[in-house]
């Protein structure tokens, strides 16, 4: 019995996910990404200081002398706390990476898991547009490296949304009631509010093609369109700036720009994104800018990243029938090696992986077996039957 | 890309191949068929209502039709799209006479329903404390049999002016929510099928647009 949300991972998953972990954290080095490793257990303190409900999903625990811990509930917190403690001394830009469970009681609206693993990168001391464009690259890189073919990135502004309602004129009740429904994603609701509250003709104009800003690529040049302060030119300067980079990165087909994005935690300041992939209708990954985090930790630097969630895109890439392509092959069973390990040696210098097991034992493909004088080979591949030196040469150890 | 839309059995499954028809999604009752110029590239899958949100949660179909009252009940995470303005019906508290005074007495209300969750928050929020009994199939003998002091029921929504509502005669108490149909999409569909989704609302809300307004 395990605690209900808690799932053990077994051999043929874990190796897969290993392989992905292992291709995910290769792409964040390549663009110079430095590992870091939080603690699982934070100050309740830490999760809380940066102003978004953090808490209330988290596992609680004590110390010894009566001291309120908690299992991190999420990883960028957890990082930008550990940059600020222990980083703030280097110069900027800092770019960090993390590999690591997460923990939630509350399980979110489409996740079962209390334990489940993030893959992160976050950019912290710049604010640029050049900055979202490469966390945007990087996100697209990371997942193409893994296989995933059919994902799609989604890209949205919460700033966007702000201008937008600020311009609408309205009370700070309806702009809380506009942001719900976007959030929500509860486009019949703004409909409804555009059509009851004391909305004038321009605003609500604006506000009805908001909501036909249908994600795509024509999302950028209605949103354009549409802006009517400096405020929202800006914003979309911006977007226009990271699909250009995101272009020349060769991604741009992959990146849509949909202005109903906004995200479940609200710390984010800029850009969202989220990536989406066939037959899993959550995120694989998504981030966004979040110029404010920091300062909670009395260092004011703006700041980008991402994260991806492990388990999806296992899921996504296991929907698309691919395999991963770096998974470590099975080891070969080798019924009598455990007693007589001088070939199993020898396989092993020659990096063939090898289960030495017992001279009786049963075992399952591929197997090795030494049937009077004759060694027997049997891989997905076929079978082979001669002396030791056709063996290692089937191997491609000779 | 072939769009998967999730239509509901059971009484909205007419309505809704037909809206969906007359707006050009072929796979329907193929006496319905569009006309070949205006088809739109979706493949339809009836299925029971309740599980229309499952399917859209989990990418096994990209759009679907629920009711809203579905959809506050499951709190889905889905995108809701239109407002598709049939189907329209309300979710209402109608009691027995006398249930206000029982209820004084033991200090709770017994509220047999289909929408647990809708009906806690409702009473939770003027303050009244239930006990909510859940029922999977029909709500208009539960008062009558004994199972609950009142209902949180569905009733179809009267025109204006229709006079007092009831259920199954039982005095309407409130309003918990008023629902109708509404085109629905997962939110990785949103981003994925993106151009299809787009046509499809499009000639929806231009087809709903004449309809009465709520």
């Amino acid at each position: 019995m395990i605690p209900e949300g808690m799932r053990d991972v077994l051999p043929t998953e874990a190796a897969e996910l290993r392989a992905i972990e292992q291709i995910v954290l290769a792409r964040f080095h390549a663009y110079g990404y430095g590992e870091v490793r939080p603690p699982a257990l934070e100050y309740p303190e830490t999760m809380e200081r940066t102003g978004v409900d953090l808490l209330s999903s988290g596992f609680h625990l004590y110390d010894e002398r009566g001291r309120a811990l908690v299992l991190r509930t999420d990883l960028t917190t957890a990082v930008a706390r550990l940059a600020a403690d222990r980083l703030r001394e280097r110069p900027l830009p800092l770019r960090l990476s993390y590999e690591g469970p997460v923990y939630r009681t509350e399980a979110s609206r489409h996740r079962r898991e209390g334990e489940f693993v993030q893959l992160g990168a976050e950019l912290l001391g710049l604010g640029s547009a050049a900055a979202d464009a490469e966390t945007v690259v990087l996100l697209c890189d990371a997942l193409a490296a893994t296989g995933l073919q059919g994902f799609r990135l989604a890209i949205g502004s919460v700033a966007f949304h702000r201008e937008l309602v600020a311009a609408l004129g309205l009370s700070p009740d309806d702009s809380d009631d506009v942001f719900d429904a976007l959030a929500d994603r509860d486009y019949a609701l703004l409909e409804t509010i555009v059509s009851r509250r004391g909305i004038d003709d321009d605003g609500r104009r604006a506000l009805e093609r908001a909501l036909d800003l249908s994600p795509g690529k024509g999302a950028l040049a209605a949103a354009r369109k549409l802006a009517s302060s400096p405020g929202m030119e800006e914003v979309v300067e911006r977007l226009v700036a990271v699909q250009e980079l995101a272009d020349d990165a060769g991604y741009g087909d992959l990146v849509g720009f949909d202005f109903g994005l906004l995200p479940e935690l609200d710390y984010y300041t800029g850009i969202v994104i989220e990536a989406y992939a066939p037959g899993v209708d959550f995120p694989v990954g998504h981030g966004g800018r979040y110029d404010r985090l920091l300062a909670a930790f009395e260092w004011p630097i703006p700041a980008v990243g991402f994260t991806i969630d492990l388990d999806r895109l296992h899921e996504a890439l296991v929907d698309e029938g691919a395999g991963v392509a770096a998974v470590a092959p099975p080891a070969l069973s080798y019924a009598g090696g455990l007693d007589d390990p001088k070939h199993v040696i020898e396989l092993r210098r020659h990096g063939v992986a090898v289960a030495a097991l017992p001279a009786e034992a049963a075992t399952a493909q591929p197997r090795l077996r030494e049937i009077g004088g004759e060694f027997v080979l049997e891989t997905l591949s076929g079978t082979t039957r001669g002396s030791w030196r056709d063996v290692l040469r089937a191997l491609g150890a000779g | 890309m072939t769009l998967r839309i999730a239509v509901p059995d059971g009484a909205l499954r007419a309505p809704s191949l037909e809206i969906l028809t007359a707006v050009g999604v072929a796979g329907g009752e193929p006496a319905t068929a569009p006309s070949p110029e205006s088809t739109l590239d979706a493949r339809l899958t009836v299925i029971a209502a309740d599980d229309v949100p499952s399917y859209l949660g989990s990418g096994a179909a990209d759009a679907g039709l629920v009711a809203k009252d579905t959809l506050l009940e499951r709190a889905t995470g889905l995108c809701e799209l239109l407002d598709l303005r049939f189907g329209g019906a309300l979710l209402v508290h109608a009691a027995a006479p006398g249930a206000a005074l029982r209820a004084q007495r033991l200090g709770r209300l017994r509220i047999a329903t289909r929408h647990p969750r809708l009906t806690r928050s409702y009473f939770a929020e003027r303050g009244i404390e239930v006990a909510v009994v859940e029922v999977v199939g029909a709500l208009d003998r539960a008062v009558a049999d004994g199972l609950a002091d009142g209902v949180v029921a569905l009733i179809a929504a009267a025109p204006e002016g229709a006079g007092q509502a009831s259920f199954a005669g039982l005095a309407v108490e409130g309003v918990v929510a008023a629902s109708s149909v509404r085109l629905v999409a997962g939110r990785g569909a949103r981003v994925l099928h993106t151009a299809e989704l787009g046509t499809l609302v499009a000639r929806l809300r231009e087809l709903t647009a004449g309809g009465d307004t709520p």
